[in-house]
């Protein structure tokens, strides 16, 4: 099967991984994102420490104030951790850095660190603006399962914190914990309660269930400094088992109903046709009933044969690039673009509602703004489709390094799911990024 | 976490902090009078009304009405005075580079305002205290009765408050370095001219955003042309190129003389070894230095809103109108 597959030209990029599946033996296991470095590794310690997959791995970022101990929050948990040998103990100046990062040729500015607690692995954002937490979001950088909302005891929520959580929402984050910082410094039990009434109220405005969103008291200088062991250490403590308990692991890709976005299709005498691409979703049993759909061009099929790397497989699953043999159909049937799903589980769509981010010029964007009826090429999945952009209400026109809010209408249906990243480009140039937000189905 | 049999007083007060929360969600915070007949009951609700009003930390407003025996207005008065100084030393060395540009139109197109204020993080710029407070000064910016002018209006009054208390109201709640960074009037010319502004990135629905341009554009000719709609329209798509392309200087005159020179040695240096005859150097660094212009000076740009990119003076004057003057602020780089 590889050798045909090379023979035929496939990507380079599937290439490379298909090389690169080698040398994992054959199974990608990154659905199941488990990671943990150790040191202690010697004969690794040359290049990087061996990851360890053995817990969970969940991303969350800090949001709040500048004022209100995000940072120190960060370095107190380190610490706390790193005595249980859990972490490795940062130092303020280390976390406060927020490096400019490049993704995908985008720079945010991100601090990204990791730490763990007995039950998982977690890897934590932080970013010093609103547009820094959108791009991140937008490019995938760093998506975020949870998050824990800092608010200090002495200030109580601001003008500001209603924009932390309105961008909490914005941005997708399910679940929040808060931690009311510098209760130190605040020796009024009522006060205490005020502000924690506060804070549920502005939580519940935004729609998060502010009664049930657990509010853990502390104090993070007192952790980091190692003094009042009550409001320091033992809140860290259990403000991270309060994460654990109360921000959810997203549907592992696993676990999800089968999808793979076509890559290619080849006809092979004697067998069939064949359809290759990456799971994307779930996995898949050789005789399980799929459908392909996309273009106006949909099939049932039947699925007689999984293979990877020249061998037979019972059954591919996500992470694997596989070719997988569809009965009844002829190669010309099926185009790069279309998905091979489980029979009702996705849908089509033309319409869609994003949010977008048009790279600057030195990003290698464009140099000029747009002003509506801009018609990229997106690339979704494996897709490649015209469509138009419409601004929304109240924006007349959108600059290079903007993220804006805009409707999508495609000359062609094809598969979408909210979540969905895609690319524009123009001219063979990269021109934006962005997330599907909402998705109009077609009937 | 909360006990059983203090459920129905918690309720009570959470729906007492939500009209107040609700109140301070809109525009400005109501007269304190309003909370008068509340106020009796404790302190923990004098503090609840005192934060609506505010925005101020909730210590704070515990400090001041101690400090004025929880009389609210007293207590306000405190916290105008004490917080906006303790907030002031406390970040007046952080560095600001965020924040929020606004316009002010007058009726007719006749006059507008600029402003921009700096905050440190672009959360503080989007919350409602913050629009509210850049809009405040773009308005206050209008009544000047000078034009362009960058002295801070500090003093200017407008619905009994001045720039100076309303920014120093909005520091207390939002705690951050803000500062009036720029305050420009631009009127129009008094021969059938418009002033037009568009606001990029703005925080709908108001007219505050992340970039603005204002232009003032009159007629070529006073006798023919009057169609103010076609002016507005045009002025509008000028002042969206303009926070588009961001150019530095109106037309190459406008140029100082200094950075003229330094750009025609530049170039010069550039093509010196290049052993072609002076006289072709010369025409070679003119050919460059139009270049230059061209990507720089607005007239000599060519329009990116309009169809078929024409160059802007072309343009405008096809149009029959012709440019007096234009501004442009931005808080992105």
């Amino acid at each position: 099967m590889a050798t045909l597959l090379v023979r035929r030209g496939i990507p380079a990029a599937t290439r490379a991984n298909i090389r690169q599946f080698h040398l994992m033996a054959g199974r990608s296991t990154s659905v199941l994102p488990t990671t943990t470095a150790t040191a202690t590794d010697t004969t690794n310690q040359r290049f990087f420490a061996t990851f360890e997959r053995k817990k969970p791995h969940i991303n969350i970022g800090t949001i709040g104030h500048v004022d209100h101990g995000k940072t120190t929050l960060t370095q107190a948990i380190t610490k706390v951790l790193s005595e249980k040998g859990w972490s490795e103990a940062l130092t303020y100046e280390d976390i406060d850095r927020a490096p400019e990062e490049k993704t995908r040729k985008i720079t945010i500015n991100t601090t990204h660190l990791e730490y763990e607690t007995e039950n998982r692995h977690y890897g934590h954002i932080d970013c010093p603006g609103h547009a820094d937490y959108v791009k991140n979001m937008i490019t995938g950088a760093a998506q975020m399962d949870g998050g824990i909302l800092v608010v200090a005891a002495t200030d109580g929520p601001m003008p500001q914190t209603k924009e932390h959580i309105l961008l909490a929402k914005q941005i997708g984050i399910p679940n929040l914990v808060v931690f009311l910082n510098k209760c130190d410094l605040v020796d009024d039990e009522e006060l205490l309660e005020l502000v924690e009434m506060e804070v549920r109220e502005l939580l519940d405005f935004y729609e998060f269930d502010g009664e049930a969103t657990p509010i853990v008291r502390g104090s993070a200088l007192a952790a980091a400094e190692g003094t009042n062991d009550e409001l320091g250490k033992n809140a860290i403590l259990e403000l991270m088992a309060t994460v654990d308990e109360h921000i959810e692991e997203p549907t592992r890709d696993v676990d999800k109903p089968f999808l793979m976005p076509i890559e290619d299709t080849f006809s092979i005498a004697g067998r069939g046709t064949v359809v290759t691409g990456k799971v994307e979703y779930g996995k898949v049993n050789v005789g399980d009933d799929l459908e392909i759909i996309g273009y106006n061009n949909n099939h049932k099929t039947t699925i007689t044969g999984v293979e990877m790397f020249r061998k037979n497989l019972d059954y591919g699953m996500a992470g694997d690039n596989i070719g997988a043999l569809v009965r009844g159909l002829k190669r010309e049937d099926i185009r790069r673009g279309q998905v091979l799903c489980a029979p009702g589980t996705q849908k089509v769509g033309k319409k869609f509602e994003a949010e977008i981010y048009c790279l600057k010029q030195d990003e290698g964007g464009r140099h000029t703004p747009f002003v509506g009826k801009y018609r990229p090429q997106f690339y979704i999945r494996t897709a490649d489709v015209t469509g138009s952009i419409e601004l929304k209400e109240g924006t007349e026109m959108i600059m290079p390094g903007d993220n804006a809010s805009v409707d999508v209408e495609l000359i062609a249906p094809i598969v979408l799911e909210e979540g969905v990243r895609f690319n524009m480009r123009e001219g063979g140039m990269t021109v934006g990024t962005g997330v599907v937000t909402k998705v109009e189905f077609e009937k | 976490m909360m006990l059983s049999s203090s459920l129905s007083l918690q309720t009570a007060t959470r729906r007492l902090v939500t009209l107040a929360l609700r109140s301070s969600r809109h525009h400005h915070p109501r007269p304190w009078h309003q909370y008068a007949s509340v106020c009796q009951f404790s302190t923990m609700s004098l503090i609840k009304e005192l934060r609506a009003a505010s925005g101020a930390p909730i210590v704070d407003c515990k400090k001041a009405l101690s400090n004025s025996d929880n009389d609210l207005k007293a207590a306000l008065d405190w916290l105008r005075e004490h917080g906006a100084a303790k907030v002031s030393s406390k970040v007046a060395d952080r560095e600001a580079r965020e924040g929020l540009v606004a316009i002010a139109l007058t009726a007719q197109h006749k006059a507008a305002s600029l402003v921009a204020v700096s905050s440190e993080t672009d959360f503080a710029g989007r919350s409602q205290t913050f629009v509210d407070l850049v809009e405040f000064c773009a308005q206050a910016a209008l009544l000047q009765t000078n034009d362009t002018t960058a002295e801070p209006l500090v003093q200017v009054l407008q619905n009994d408050s001045t720039v100076e208390s309303a920014m120093s109201d909005a520091m207390v709640a939002i705690r951050e370095n803000l500062s009036l960074s720029h305050a420009t009037k631009v009127t129009a010319s008094p021969e059938g001219g418009v002033v037009v502004g568009y606001v990029h990135g703005r925080i709908l629905p108001s007219q505050a955003g992340t970039a603005a341009a204002l232009v003032s554009l009159a007629p070529l000719d006073n006798n023919n042309n009057k169609d103010t709609d076609k002016m507005l329209e045009t002025g509008k798509k000028l002042a969206m190129h303009i926070v588009a392309a961001k150019p530095q200087y109106l037309d190459s005159t406008s140029i100082p003389d200094d950075i003229v020179e330094a750009e025609r040695d530049l170039l010069a240096k550039q093509i010196a070894d290049s052993g072609k005859p002076p006289a072709i150097v010369q025409k070679i660094v003119n050919g460059r230095l139009h270049k230059f212009y061209a990507t720089t000076c607005l007239l000599q740009q060519s329009h990116m809103i309009e169809e078929g990119n024409p160059q802007i003076q072309k343009h405008l004057t096809s149009m029959g109108m012709k440019l007096l003057h234009y501004e442009l602020l931005s808080v992105v780089n």
